[in-house]
């Protein structure tokens, strides 16, 4: 499978626009020896951020943050910075473990098994940003990083792990209608929508697992009569009357409305 | 045997879903698993509550060779089965 790599002249407009420099920005961390690929990915790459978000630069390899503010979590660890209030972030992600999460992915049988919680939620953010990313340097290291993903096959996983959610979720919500339990079922109703939107943008090849950001890929993705009508029902269904929660009839009604909006969704994704 | 009342036009109960194993599709209503033939899930897909059973029938009778009224008929029974099975709103 081939993917579109960015080149050094993308990556230098995009920080050019946030007022940064890519020479500058290496010079952060000694990144000289045991790094494979740098890149600089994240919500400002992808064009969903805003003036407060972070500017995330990853290091693949065996090197590690030096600085003694480094953060060290579970799966990588990452050194913070300023740029003026903007934070830039470094995340070093150690090649063994890329190698495991590929290793993984690969091994999914999207379809044929059940697919969902293969993936940490920030393994699954980092194989998206590595689809969107932009190189910082050695960008050979970024295209062989990115050889190693299908990222259709990432797309298919995730839409069938959310259409996993919706079943679980659907069954709660049958359960809370039918013990009257309108309060806890609304919300989790509601919660419904928002998996079902996740299956609509995955199985369109969006690959960012963030909740956050529905409306703003519905938004993109709103360019048929189809996309901008489940982004109608989306927010008719995200934000109906505070009302409706003095009347049994009408919360019952709202989750029956979630739960058929829920199901004929995932028929389209599995068309 | 009696024919379960249809309402017309028929509409899906929404307890029932769709969903795809393999290459097939299943009704799954509270954890009971529908298997629908070829035939029937193409009626569970025109069933949306607003079309009537005649418009069903004039949906899939393209798909089958045969004339519109045995066209209905074969919908109709399908739809029964449906109905009979809870997977459609009384």
């Amino acid at each position: 499978m081939t993917h579109n790599v960015a080149s050094y002249q993308d990556t230098d407009r995009f920080l050019q626009s946030l007022g940064l420099d890519r020479e500058h920005l290496l010079s952060l961390e000694p990144l000289d020896q045991g790094v494979t690929a740098v890149y600089v990915s994240g919500s400002l790459v992808e064009g969903l951020g805003n003036v407060g978000s972070d500017v995330d630069i990853f290091v693949v390899g065996d090197a590690q943050p030096t600085r003694q503010t480094a953060i060290w979590k579970d799966l990588c660890a990452i050194s913070i910075h300023y740029h003026g209030r903007r934070r830039i972030d470094f995340e070093y992600w150690r090649e063994a473990h890329v190698d495991d999460i590929a290793a993984r992915l690969d091994k999914i049988r999207v379809g044929q098994e059940f697919v969902a919680e293969k993936l940490e939620p920030i393994e699954e953010l980092f194989i998206h940003r590595v689809k969107i990313a932009l190189p910082m340097s050695r960008e050979e290291g970024l295209r062989a990083l990115q050889a190693r993903f299908d990222f259709d096959k990432f797309g298919q996983y995730l839409a069938q792990q959310a259409v996993h959610r919706i079943d679980g979720g659907m069954e709660d919500v049958l359960g809370m209608i039918d013990s009257g339990d309108w309060k806890v079922g609304v919300l989790r109703a509601r919660e419904l929508v928002g998996l079902a939107i996740d299956a609509y943008r995955h199985a369109l090849g969006h690959t960012n697992s963030l909740p956050k950001w529905r409306p703003k890929v519905l938004d993109e993705l709103a360019t048929d009569d189809f996309g901008q009508s489940v982004r109608r029902r989306f927010w008719e269904l995200q934000l109906p009357p505070l009302s409706m929660l003095e009347d049994e009839r009408q919360c019952a009604a709202y989750m029956e409305e979630c739960v058929r909006f829920a199901n004929s969704i995932v028929e389209w994704v599995q068309r | 045997m009696s024919a379960t009342p249809l309402p017309d036009p028929p509409k899906r109960s929404f307890r029932a879903a769709r969903r795809r194993v393999g290459d097939r599709f299943v009704l799954v209503k509270q954890g009971r698993i529908f298997m629908l033939s070829e035939f029937a899930d193409a009626v569970w897909r025109l069933i949306d509550g607003v079309r009537t059973i005649e418009e069903i029938a004039a949906g899939i009778q393209p798909t089958l060779e045969l004339g519109a009224e045995d066209a209905l008929a074969v919908t109709r029974a399908a739809l029964e089965k449906l109905a009979a099975q809870g997977l459609l709103e009384e």
